[in-house]
């Protein structure tokens, strides 16, 4: 038995090695039948979005119905992760369904299970055999990846960090990026939990409340977020700061276990306080929050807010309820549009890195004094338990996919939510 | 006489060091911060060691007997899944239904397990270290990362539900009950005697009759029914069942850091359940208690990860000592003086 199992050891051995496939060139050279439409019109009812083309040649790197995909050439797109989770298996599902409406051949997912030195180590072997790659690697790694592909000639598009140079102290972008500002995802949760306050707690003094940020203080983009909040907290209101905490997944990770131990140990620390309003910078953290403020009781006397939400659909859609009462979500068909449209730009020619979205350059980060990479943001909406079934919907109908079919979709339309935000005047102003 | 010769072994024992170091600590910790003692925190630290010890009852048999299990964590996601799994799509069923069919699935790892071990003659480290891959990637593709939400309200209540005026969570009681069981089983009936004598010495056991096999089939068997019970109660608290939050959380490394911490060899034949418990126990009070001393937690991790090191040293020891002793015995002929 011993022998058998060894002879087919040694032939799967051997048949890898003969399991590399061909190469191919990547072909970014410019198709001549480009001509893009007409753009689709951003909702009536979204902020005054400003144009970034003409009506007769649409917009560069967005999805548009009304342009002819097939009479491109069918590129090989691949999207490549260092690890999956939940996150990353919804984007893979975001981009197939984009690839389908744009005649890319997707490849699919390739992930290595944290190993870093697999990712890079592999990646010029995917390079060869696709005409563009999505990747999402180790934010550290964004540069030795940048410089790989670059050199390769392959077109690619990072996905959920921003794609800087992390180890230059100015973290000057690489590469244009989709996605969205993490100081302002701080800014944004003190005013859902006070709106939370108000409405369920309007009787109680808010010096009688506790105020949690879960961090992960290690990733800078998380951290972020949390610089955001406190900011923007001790703005509206100082005298709540002596009960403001910080807990720390950075102990060990960010997942569900380590945030309940560390919000846990929040709560211990302060049995006097009975009212806590907490957010959480992912949902592993909101629900390991969730799960530390059920088990001391205070479920009815506490909100938790995250960025994200996934989670939080399938937590309500399977009819729970706990403290985790409201996210601030954005489709993943919807982010991953932007994105999977730039890479198709990249590849047939319609723009390059440097010019794609020019005003969405932000002068002030745009990657150094001879860059001009743009940062494109994404808007996001506040789901609810009476509201996500309608705003997740959206994205089926907007993106023509099916995720949801048991969703309402009474009076909802393509045009509903926006895909776009107003480029900030920031971006126009240089700092002083 | 021999309630004298009984009180001295147990004031020499581990398990009494144990006690005591852990009874030490929560006195500091108290003094150093008076509300690490709150109905709060008490109970966080019960419910924080509720599915490490079920897993004690998976891990700590087995190592005593000589093997060991190292995709008990992975056993714990996949059996949790199936339990969740049945549940989403057969509610009816009911969840005392759905926790035998996941049982069930832990006897066909524990069946696995004992083809690659018994069978095939593979090491358990590395035959189980393997499978934990197999078993952790099933649980990954079968959702495609995704968590199963359960709605059962009678089985997550049993998450909620605390005794002693809501000090002592249910759980944590069901716990203590089997661990006090094993621990039973081990030291006062044949079974357990045969573990001992299968772990110590195989070869001997078996001149002197024991099926060392047969005895390591049951414990396998065992070890991975108690990994997925250990994986739902982890679903009872958290309303869900995850494909990955219990292959990060190993609960199964902190069941085996605490075996041995409490007395168990890492090369079989030694060591007890309460031994085991009581340095689970002190493991969590130490955790807790630096972080209510507000003790910087990045030092927590190396903390836990020294504390296993000082196990296995003192293990190591220990087990250097009984050999320098046996060989002692065997030389003088003092074989008395020498299990003295």
């Amino acid at each position: 038995m011993k022998k058998i199992l060894a002879i087919v050891l040694a032939m799967l051995m051997v048949a890898s090695l003969f399991a590399c496939g061909g190469t191919s060139t990547p072909s970014a050279s410019p198709s001549e039948s480009v001509a893009p439409s007409a753009s689709t019109a951003p909702a009536s009812e979204s902020p005054s979005a400003e144009p970034t083309s003409n009506a007769a040649t649409g917009e560069i790197g967005m999805f548009d119905p009304n342009y002819d995909y097939s009479a491109n050439q069918k590129y090989k797109v691949q999207y490549v992760v260092l690890a999956t989770s939940i996150l990353y298996e919804m984007f893979n599902a975001a981009f197939e369904h984009w690839a389908t409406q744009m005649n890319i051949e997707y490849l699919g997912m390739q992930e290595y299970g944290g190993d870093k030195d697999a990712y890079l180590s592999n990646l010029p072997t995917l390079a060869n055999n696709v005409d563009g790659l999505l990747v999402d690697p180790d934010s550290q790694q964004y540069t030795r990846v940048a410089e790989v592909l670059n050199e390769n000639g392959t077109p690619w598009m990072g996905c959920m960090a921003a794609p800087r140079n992390y180890e230059d102290p100015a973290m000057p972008l690489i590469h244009p990026f989709v996605g969205f500002d993490n100081y302002v995802v701080g800014t944004i949760m003190p005013a859902k939990l006070l709106e939370f306050k108000d409405e369920l707690w309007p009787d109680v003094p808010l010096e009688e409340f506790g105020f949690i940020t879960v961090d992960y203080s290690t990733a800078f983009p998380l951290h972020q977020r949390e610089q955001g909040f406190k900011d923007t907290l001790t703005a509206l209101h100082p005298e709540v700061m002596e009960n403001y905490f910080v807990a720390d997944t950075a102990i060990n990770m960010f997942d569900l276990d380590t945030s309940k131990q560390v919000v846990s140990a929040v709560l211990s620390q302060n049995p006097d306080i009975e009212y806590w309003l907490i957010w959480a910078e992912i949902d592993n953290m909101a629900q390991g929050a969730a799960v530390a403020i059920d088990t001391v009781g205070l479920t009815d006397n506490s909100a938790i807010v995250t960025f994200g939400g996934t989670a939080l659909q399938m937590q309500w859609d399977a009819g729970n309820e706990d403290a985790w009462r409201a996210a601030c979500y954005l489709p993943q068909t919807i982010y991953a549009e932007p994105i999977i449209g730039a890479l198709y730009a990249f590849m047939s020619g319609q723009a390059t890195a440097e010019d794609i979205w020019p005003n969405w350059v932000n002068v002030n980060d745009k990657g150094g004094a001879d860059a001009n990479y743009a940062s494109r943001l994404l808007p996001y909406y506040w789901i609810e338990k009476d509201n996500y079934k309608q705003m997740i919907k959206w994205s089926d109908i907007y993106a023509g996919s099916n995720y949801y079919p048991d969703y309402p979709a009474d009076g909802i339309t393509r045009d509903t939510f926006s895909t776009s935000v107003p480029v900030p005047e920031s971006y126009k102003t240089p700092k002083a | 006489m021999g309630r004298q010769k009984t009180l001295n072994k147990l004031l020499h024992s581990k398990f009494f060091g144990l006690l005591v170091f852990t009874v030490v600590l929560v006195l500091l910790f108290y003094i150093l911060e008076d509300k690490y003692i709150t109905r709060n925190n008490i109970r966080m630290i019960l419910i924080s060691m509720t599915v490490p010890g079920v897993m004690l009852v998976s891990v700590a048999p087995l190592l005593i007997g000589g093997q060991i299990d190292l995709g008990a964590g992975a056993q714990a996601t996949l059996g949790a899944m199936v339990f969740a799994q049945v549940l989403k799509f057969y509610p009816a069923v009911g969840w005392g239904t759905a926790l035998v069919i996941a049982l069930a699935a832990g006897v066909i790892f524990g069946l696995v397990n004992i083809f690659l071990v018994n069978k095939l003659g593979f090491m358990s480290f590395i035959a189980t270290i393997g499978m934990s891959s197999v078993y952790a990637g099933l649980a990954t593709m079968w959702t495609r990362t995704n968590e199963v939400p359960i709605n059962n309200k009678s089985f997550t209540g049993l998450g909620k539900t605390a005794l002693f005026d809501n000090w002592v969570p249910l759980l944590f009681i069901v716990m203590l009950v089997l661990v006090a069981i094993y621990g039973y089983v081990l030291s006062n009936t044949r079974f357990g005697r045969s573990v001992y004598m299968v772990g110590g010495n195989p070869y001997a056991a078996r001149l002197s009759g024991l099926k060392p096999k047969k005895i390591h089939s049951a414990l396998f068997i065992n070890s991975s029914v108690f990994a997925v019970l250990a994986g739902i109660t982890w679903s009872s608290y958290n309303k869900m069942a995850s494909p990955t939050n219990l292959t990060t959380l190993a609960p199964n490394f902190a069941a085996l850091t605490a075996s041995i911490l409490g007395g168990v060899s890492f090369m079989g034949g030694s060591g007890g359940m309460a031994g085991a418990f009581i340095a689970l126990l002190l493991v969590n009070v130490f955790t807790s208690g630096l972080n209510i001393v507000h003790f910087p937690t990045y030092i927590n991790t190396g903390l836990q990860g020294l504390i296993l090191i000082v196990a296995l040293v003192l293990d190591s020891v220990s087990i250097r000592r009984q050999r320098q002793m046996l060989m002692k015995a065997a030389i003088t002929g003092g074989s008395e003086k020498a299990k003295a």
